[in-house]
């Protein structure tokens, strides 16, 4: 029987098809009956979606440089 | 003389915008900080001229991150450096979440309910972001560049895996631990509405 410990890294990695079909199996028995391993699961499940669309945008003067460095590229 | 792109300054500076701090990570994760910057902006040229290859098979930040990474090997080529990842201490970091838990591994502090934001605000509330920005600002390079090709990039885990030749373990732990600091993050943020 899973422990609620194991449950972060085993949900990260059933995430990325990374469990056996048994691995499998006792994650999803243990996720039907503990709530808060549950709730982690969807939590997690809500991070990475949102990470899917996350944006942390670059400073003015980074845009610029990159914008002048493929301008001058063009140009020859 | 090139071919003109068919990508405008408007479009070219909005792409930035959305998708270059990304870049940067992935770049960093496998040349090292110092030559990202460089590698990055090779790889955005490289966009901008091949941006009529995009045919949008995968969404347009798989593809230039694929260009990345390309770059970022040819960087290191060219220096003759043969480890992609040298950058793998994470490993050695304690379990992110190891003071959640009693010693029977039974939840000691589970997580909270969170707000209904969707997925694309959950994120991106104001101070959230700041928090969010500066943790994984902290992550070793390895980690965070493994993060952000798998979840913000959205890369098949076989291909980051081969990408950067570690092993499947290696990433799956990587991986596991930068989600979990992040899920910590914000589940701290919801319960006490700050970092």
């Amino acid at each position: 029987m899973l422990k609620c410990r194991e449950i972060p890294e085993l949900t990260s990695a059933l995430l990325d098809g990374q469990l056996s079909f048994s691995q499998r199996l006792g994650v999803h028995a243990h996720l039907f009956i503990c709530q808060r391993c549950k709730n982690y699961w969807l939590s997690l499940r809500r991070i990475t979606s949102a990470l899917a669309s996350y944006q942390s945008p670059p400073s003015e003067q980074q845009l610029e440089e990159i914008i002048e460095f493929v301008h001058n590229a063009e140009r020859g | 003389m090139t071919e003109q792109s068919p990508l405008t300054d408007p479009q070219l500076r909005a792409l930035i915008t959305a998708h270059h701090t990304i870049l940067l990570t992935v770049a960093a994760g496998i040349v090292g900080p110092s030559e990202a910057e460089e590698v990055t902006q090779t790889a955005w040229l490289k966009a901008y001229r091949g941006w009529a290859t995009f045919n949008g098979a995968s969404s347009v930040r798989t593809w230039l991150t694929r260009i990345v990474i390309n770059e970022s090997k040819m960087q290191l080529r060219s220096r003759r450096r043969e480890t992609l990842f040298a950058d793998l201490p994470g490993q050695q970091l304690p379990e992110p979440l190891a003071e959640r838990f009693n010693a029977d591994g039974h939840w000691r502090q589970p997580l909270s309910r969170w707000s209904a934001d969707s997925p694309d605000q959950l994120l991106m509330r104001d101070q959230l972001a700041g928090c969010l920005h500066r943790l994984l600002a902290r992550m070793p390079a390895g980690q965070r560049a493994v993060l952000a090709m798998r979840d913000n990039a959205e890369l098949d885990f076989e291909e980051i895996c081969n990408n950067l030749a570690i092993s499947a373990s290696n990433a799956r732990v990587l991986l596991h631990r930068a989600r979990a600091q992040v899920v910590a993050l914000v589940d701290h943020y919801e319960e006490t509405g700050e970092c």
